[in-house]
This record gives C-alpha cells, structure tokens and sequence, in this order.
C-alpha cells in the first residue's frame, strides 16, 4: 500500500477481488462452501476496496502509509453505508422488495467498482506511470524481531481469552497485560521498536486489547448490544431497514445497514460481525489518534498519549458493548486527524472532513451531539487567536463546516424514526432544566462514576487497591488540567495548533459540565463522556506530567537542561503503566479486589459471558416459544433472547409483577449453578445493581418453582409457560 | 510534527523513513547494539512462541466452535411448539408430549428414557443409542390415575449405565374429576 500502483494493475486487483468473491458466492449457491475463503475475500472487499478507489479518484496520495489505511478504511465504510442507504431507498421503486439481501447487494457493489474503476482509468490515461519500486514489506522485514514481538502481543490476548473461555484460567491473560506494558516501556526507552513502527505497535496493543474481552464468551455482553443485534436482525428477516421503526438506535446506520450488510457479504452471524469485525475496524481509532496526535507532539508522547487512552476502561470495556459507537468513534478520530493535519490539499480535506462527518451523524447520536457541542464552542475559541493578530489564522474548523454538520446531523435525527433521536436529547435537556435548581447539589443526582471519581463514594470497594487506583486516577486527571493551564498560559506560541488546543479547551469544558450539572453524565454516561473527551485530552496528561518535572527540576535548581525524553521516562513508568494495570484489573486479580475483568476475573464472579450451550438453548426457546407470552430472565440472561425475540424479553426482578402464569423464564448457568441472579433498580441518577436468590423461601422463588421445566442442556434451563 | 523532541532511535541500518512512519516494518533496532547471535536467538525465539501461541488458539477456537460436550432434553406439545402443553387433564385422560433428545456430546451415547408420575415409573424406554449430533424425537403419552391440582409427570433421562439421572424435566398438572369439570362437583 505504500507504493502505488500502477493504474492497470490496480483495477486487475481490484476486479481479481470483486469476480473472486462472485465466485466463492456462486459456488455456495451451488452447495460448495469453501470455508474462511468468503469471510477472508468479503472482509478485503468491504473494508478496503471502495476506499482505495476513492482514494485514487481523489488523487489522495504520498499520505504516508497509516494515513491512507485509515482513510482507505474510513472512505470504505462510509461508502458501504452510502450504497446501502441508497439499495435501501431506491431499489423499492424498481420492483426490489428485499433490497438488503446477497444478490442485490453484491451486484450493486459491483457495479459501484466498475464506474469506479473506468473513473480511474479515464483520470489516470494521460498521467506518466511511476516505475513501482520494490515493496518495503518484505519477509525478512516481516520476520524481524519487533514485528514478531508485536504480532505475539495481540496473538496472546486471543490465546488468553480462549484459554479462559475453556478452562476459567487467566494466565495468559496477565502474560498479554504484562507483555502491553512491556511494549511501552521498550518504546519509551527507545530500545527495540523503531519508530517506523509505532502506529502498528499502536494497532496491535488495540486489537489485544478489544479481543482479550470480546473472544472471552461467545455471547454479546450486557446492555445496548442486544438491542442492537436484535434491530439488524429484523433488517435481514426483512431484507428491508424501515426508517420509521421505533426508538433511537434505529436511525443508527452502523447498526441497521453497516451490520447486515457484513452478515451478508461475510455470510457469518453478526454475532461474530460484531465480535471480530466491529473490534478490528475500532482498533484503528486509536492509531488515528496517533497520527493525530503526532502532528502536535512528539512520536513518543504521542505513543504515551494513545497508551493513556487505550487505558481507561471505556476502550475495551465499553466498545464491546456498544458497537455503533466503535463505528462513530472512528469517524470522530478520523474528523479529528484530518482537521488537526495541515498538509493535504484544501479540497480534499473538506470532501473527507464532511463525509466523516455525516457518517458520524448517522453511526452514533450521542457522540455526535458531543462532537457537535465541541465545534460549537471550539468556534468563539478560535476567534481569540485572532484578537491582536492581523495574520489570517489557518484552521480547518470552519463556520460553514459546523454548519453543515450541525444542520445534517439534526435533521437525520429529527426526520428518522419518527424524530425519537432528537426527542431523547430534548427530554435530557428538560430533566436537566426541571432538576437544575433542586439537585444542583444533591451527590445522587450524579452518575454513579463522576460520583467516585470526584472521592465523594467508595469507588466500587473501599479495599487499599481501589483506594491507589482512585489516587491513579486523580493523579492522571490533575495532569491533564496542567496539561491544559499549561497550555492556555502558552496559547500565543500555539497559534500554527489552534484547532488542536481548542477542541481540547472544548472537551475540558464538556467535562466540567458533566461534572457539575446533574443527570448530565448519566443521560449519556460519565464513563464514556470520559473516554470521548480523552480524544483532545489525553497528551495534556503526559504533557502536564513532563511540565511538572521540569518545575521540580527548577524547584531543586538542577544546572542542566533535561532532555524531554528524560522527562517522559518517568511519566511513563510511575503513572501510564499503573494506571494500565489498575484500569485492565491486574492489579485487583493479584490483590484478589472486587474484580473489574472480565477475562482475568471469570473464575471468581458472575459476567455476562455465554457458552454455546447457553446461546442454543436462547434460540430454541425463540423459535419455539409462544409469541404472546413474555420471557423473563435475570439482567444478563435477558440479553441473548432480546437479541431473538426483541420487547417479548423482560429483566426479571423481585420487583417486577409477574403475569399469573402465561410467560417463560430463562436460566442461565450461574442462576443454575449459583442460585442468584442480578437486576437493576434506579436511585435518582444511580443505576444499583441487586444481587438476589433464586432459590429461597421468598414468594418470588416459589413462584419460579411453582413452574415447569421444560428444558435443560446442563448450562441453561427454560422454565414454563405454566 | 516537532520532531526535535523526540528522542532518536539508534538505527544502524539507515533504511527507516522517519518523517513518513507506518506499517512499513524496518528490520530490528537492535542490530548494533547487541551481538548478531543474540538479535537471531531472539528472533527464532519470538517466532517459535508466535507459532505455538497461534496453533494453541487455532485449536482452542476450534473447541469452541465445535461446543460444549452436553445432551439438550427438551419437550414440546404436538405441533413441535413450547407452548399448549397438557396441563389440564381429567383422572385416565392420555396426556401427550414430544420428547427430544439431542446429543452434543461429540460422541455415541446409550441413553434410557423414563416417565414417571408420583415417583412410579409409567414407561422406560431403552436403550436410545445416539451418535454425536443425533436426535432423537418420540411422542410420549402418560396419565393420571387421581384427581388433584398441581400433579407432577416427570421425564427423566440417564446417560449410559448412571443410577442418578443426568437430565430430569417435569409438568405441572392439573387433573380434575369429570365431575368439578361439569360444574357438579362437591368442593
């Protein structure tokens, strides 16, 4: 990829892809089904093909070659979206009813590659060829010991979360941990990886860290993610993506076209779309980021900062739970990385700026209204640099550019599902207002984590290793207000970074919202408000580190100047490696504290993780199940049969009123093995989690027993309908 | 980019492309600072440990696609659906049932099949033998000899020569006498 092509043998390679995949689905028409070949072939030709092409047709070249992934990625994805919104929309008039189905789809794709193509090849006739130099890439550079290193680091996490699935053991696992805090220390003493080769250490480290928490079950976890599965699920039966369904998720692209359009071409379950494919693409956020962050810093602080990011919880955590925002946050990271870069062509930074814009309207509402409210204030910031400074300030943050965003965005939400995404931000707005005067200073009216964060609750557990990761986490947040003073002291010299310095200024003051003004954080969730603001954010943390070892050095009068990298070796070593092993769970696993791992804690508590058995047995009682009766199950149970069966599933509670009889309950393992199950109760902003039996002398249990069985594999149970 | 912070690598090579970083991987930094015998025994190292770590999830991926060794017992009503099943029956009135067996247990099993109502055995059936992914599916029928509110019909299942059973289902029952069904009863 870092050389281009020549223009014939592009479009061969690129036909060879798009007939080669033809092939692999004409043969299984016929019943020949070659396995991997057509994921390996349909992965190639949804994630690469469409970008390369538009690349090429935008003349975006000598980008380097992480940026031309990343775009290639992001045009690619945009793309497919585009076409399936189209298919979707146009194909009905034409006498296609199912427009989201293989055929359709595959024919579309083809002929896009084919006005593509003869695009490229007009553009390119009269261009002189570029004799094509050998590619770098070459085995022995592949087999050095660095890119094996690398490539050992993500192949642990796999090998660790299969391990765990299998056998409940973690330690490969905490080998993965400690090799991803090896590699940072080997990148900031600058001893073995070169620095050519950081954005794929950047990579690697992502992918481990996503597939050590995604490969661990082979069910999806808790929260939104059923949801979401459920709603591309009606997608495919219907081969049709209605846009006047229901709820808010429902005008999410990413989930109703991005996710069935994989199924199909890939012809896997999107279980597996979201559990393998989802991960890989959001890996790419975080190399985005570096990039991003590279033209601001240098490449080793860049490195720290993207390693601070990747720690905090949300990274791994949350993603997996919520794969429209993995979608979004590469758009967001990718908006980011072209407005903070300077060198590329005027034109085409606006076409790319707006597309990612537009396509992260359309993947995630709540990352886009926060992106949106950045731009926001990000303009009036700007004008400050202009204040006693005839020169024209350059910035890719234009008026017309928030704008269009803020218009195009709104008006997805408004007019799609019924207007139900721009109603929620309505409703948190007038909770807001209602709750304002009477909660300003009420701790409950806060989210759970901002609660913590701020020292005014236990952080989970009052044990010494929650008490040092909540000295962790403060210490990394005191950085990054120094960080930031630092820079608002210094922001005349920063004029050439303006657009940088004021998203970030925008994300501080994003964070002290949610900080102050109550329901705020918890209407979109403090953990990822964190996580998203940590985009701008996390140098500030390395940066404010390195600033306060230059004044200690100056408070105890050091005579000679220390080198930056000097600086950052401790930054790196007593802060960002802690922090990552607090935020990962190793440290809680070896002090045997309230866990908040899954893979390294599954031996010891209750996850939202699902066997096989525990999947088929949730399929079965979808199909067979009557459609009128509800099926209940425990907070985490619930979750594959809402992914089958949609609103018939409820969470089941001491709490709720049961119907008399008519309705089904679901038993995962640990309620059978156990006899407990969990649920949530709201208290104000604060979602508590209750742990209760299953098993005792309460009516609830009784009732339970009062049941049939119906069906039992060993790992789950069915009990009912009567 | 202000590359005069950041700290510079020791490359002996001179191939790396340093303002246009990427997926181009440069050979080791590490030539030039320690013995080319070291730098090939670390390579070959870290080459065997890729190796054996990709082959192990190979394998384990495989396990975990290929399932959990288990047996699924299920019941459905007649027409092959969770749902309508005979709960409500009066004393020597067939009630009826499909019974499923499905072995997943990746190898042959002879199962026995029992049905019993109030602890007596009404029917055995066996033995059942089922090779990996077989299944086995029958209609059962059973009864009640009295009348009573909420009788429990018991299905249970053995797995090879086992006292206990491995997987036991059960229905609750309502039997009524004909004559509370009619209205005419005494209580």
């Amino acid at each position: 990829m870092k050389l281009p092509l020549s223009t014939k043998s592009f479009i061969m390679m690129v036909i060879a892809i798009m007939l080669g995949m033809v092939g692999v689905v004409g043969l299984a028409a016929r019943g020949i089904e070659i396995p991997l070949v057509r994921q390996f072939l349909g992965f190639i030709l949804l994630t690469f093909i469409p970008g390369l092409l538009i690349m090429r047709m935008l003349k975006l070249r000598r980008l380097g070659s992480t940026e031309t992934l990343l775009y290639t990625v992001g045009l690619s994805i945009a793309s497919v979206m585009v076409l399936g919104l189209f298919m979707n929309a146009v194909y009905p008039y034409f006498g296609i009813s199912r427009p989201i189905s293989t055929t359709p789809l595959l024919v579309t794709i083809a002929v896009f590659v084919a006005i593509c193509c003869l695009i490229i090849a007009g553009l390119e006739k009269s261009r002189t060829e570029v004799p094509v130099r050998k590619s770098p890439v070459s085995w022995r550079r592949l087999l050095s010991a660095p890119v094996l290193f690398l490539v050992l680091v993500a192949l642990l996490s796999i090998l660790g979360a299969l391990f765990v699935y299998i056998t409940r053991n973690n330690i490969f696992v905490f080998v993965f941990l400690a090799a991803a805090g090896l590699t940072i220390i080997l990148i900031v003493t600058g001893k073995f990886i070169p620095r050519d080769m950081y954005p794929a250490a950047v990579f690697m480290l992502a992918v481990g860290l996503q597939y050590h928490i995604s490969l661990v079950s082979v069910g999806l976890g808790p929260f939104d993610i059923n949801l979401e599965y459920n709603l591309q699920k009606s997608v495919l039966d219907n081969a049709y993506w209605s846009s006047s369904g229901s709820g808010t998720v429902n005008a999410m692209l990413s989930i109703v076209i991005l996710a069935p359009i994989y199924s199909l071409v890939l012809n896997t379950d999107t279980l597996w779309i979201f559990k393998i494919v989802y991960p890989l693409i959001f890996s790419l956020v975080p190399v985005a980021l570096y990039q991003a962050y590279r033209t601001q810093v240098t490449d080793k602080i860049a490195f720290c900062s993207v390693f601070l990011f990747m720690s905090w919880a949300s990274f791994f955590g949350d993603s997996g739970g919520n794969p429209r925002q993995a979608i979004a946050e590469l758009f967001l990271a990718l908006s980011m990385l072209i407005i903070v870069r300077k060198k590329a062509p005027r034109m085409q930074i606006r076409i790319l700026a707006t597309l990612f814009g537009l396509c992260l309207a359309v993947s995630h509402y709540g990352t886009s209204y926060l992106y949106m409210l950045l731009l926001l204030m990000a303009l009036p910031m700007l004008r400050l640099f202009q204040l006693g400074d005839k020169r024209p300030l350059r910035t890719n943050i234009s008026g017309d550019y928030v704008a269009l965003f803020c218009v195009a965005s709104l008006s997805w939400y408004m007019s799609i599902t019924g207007g139900a995404t721009f109603q929620a931000v309505i409703n948190i707005g007038k909770h807001v207002q209602r709750t304002f005067a009477s909660d300003l200073l009420v701790v409950a009216a806060r989210d759970a984590h901002v609660v913590q964060a701020l020292g005014l609750a236990p952080m989970r557990a009052s044990q010494l290793a929650w008490d040092i990761a909540r000295i962790f986490q403060y210490i990394t947040q005191v950085l990054i207000v120094v960080g930031i003073i630092e820079s608002i002291i210094g922001w005349r010299k920063a004029r050439s970074r303006a657009d940088y310095i004021v998203l970030s200024w925008a994300s501080m003051v994003v964070l002290a919202f949610a900080i102050v003004i109550p329901y705020v954080a918890s209407a979109i969730n403090m953990t990822r408000i964190y996580h998203l603001m940590l985009f701008t954010l996390a140098p500030f943390c390395i940066l404010g580190g390195m600033a306060c070892l230059r004044w200690l050095s100056l408070i105890l009068r050091l005579r000679q100047a220390i080198s930056p990298d000097t600086l950052l070796k401790p930054v790196a070593f007593l802060v960002l490696i802690p922090y990552f092993l607090f935020n990962t769970g190793f440290i809680f696993e070896l002090a045997g504290a309230t866990p908040t791992s899954m893979p390294l804690s599954m031996h010891r508590s209750d996850w939202a993780v699902f066997s096989r058995s525990e999947i088929r047995a949730s399929r079965w009682l979808a199909e067979v199940s009557e459609k009128n009766f509800n099926i209940y199950g425990d907070a985490y149970a619930i979750g594959p049969v809402y992914q089958m069966v949609g609103g018939q599933a409820k969470i089941l509670g001491h709490q709720t009123t049961m119907p008399d009889s008519s309705y089904y309950v679901f038993l995962r393992y640990w309620n059978i093995a156990h006899g407990e199950g969990r649920w949530y109760g709201m208290v104000k902003a604060q979602v508590v989690q209750i742990i209760g039996r299953l098993d005792d002398e309460s009516a609830f249990a009784a009732n339970l027993r009062s049941k049939s069985l119906v069906y039992d594999n060993g790992w789950a149970r069915v009990l009912g309908p009567r | 980019m202000n590359d005069e912070w950041g700290g510079i690598i020791p490359e002996a090579s001179g191939q790396m492309h340093l303002r246009e970083p990427g997926f181009n991987f440069a050979p080791s930094s590490l030539r030039g600072m320690v013995p080319r015998w070291w730098n090939r025994l670390l390579t070959l190292f870290l080459l065997a440990a890729v190796a054996v770590t990709a082959g192990a999830s190979v394998y384990f991926a495989r396990e975990i696609t290929l399932g959990e060794h288990t047996t699924d017992f299920y019941m459905l009503n007649r027409e092959g659906k969770a749902q309508n099943y005979p709960q409500k029956l009066t004393p020597g009135q067939k009630g009826q049932i499909m019974l499923v067996v499905a072995n997943n247990e990746r190898e042959t099993v002879d199962y026995v099949v029992e049905v019993a109502v109030g602890g007596t055995v009404l029917e055995r059936i066996a033995p059942i033998r089922l090779d990996g992914g077989g299944r086995w599916v029958q209609e059962i029928d059973f009864a009640f000899a009295t009348a009573g509110r909420r009788q429990k019909v018991e299905f249970l299942l053995y797995k090879e020569a086992s006292a206990a059973p491995y997987r036991s289902l059960y229905l609750w029952v309502d039997v009524a006498d004909v004559s509370e069904l009619t209205g005419q009863g005494s209580t």
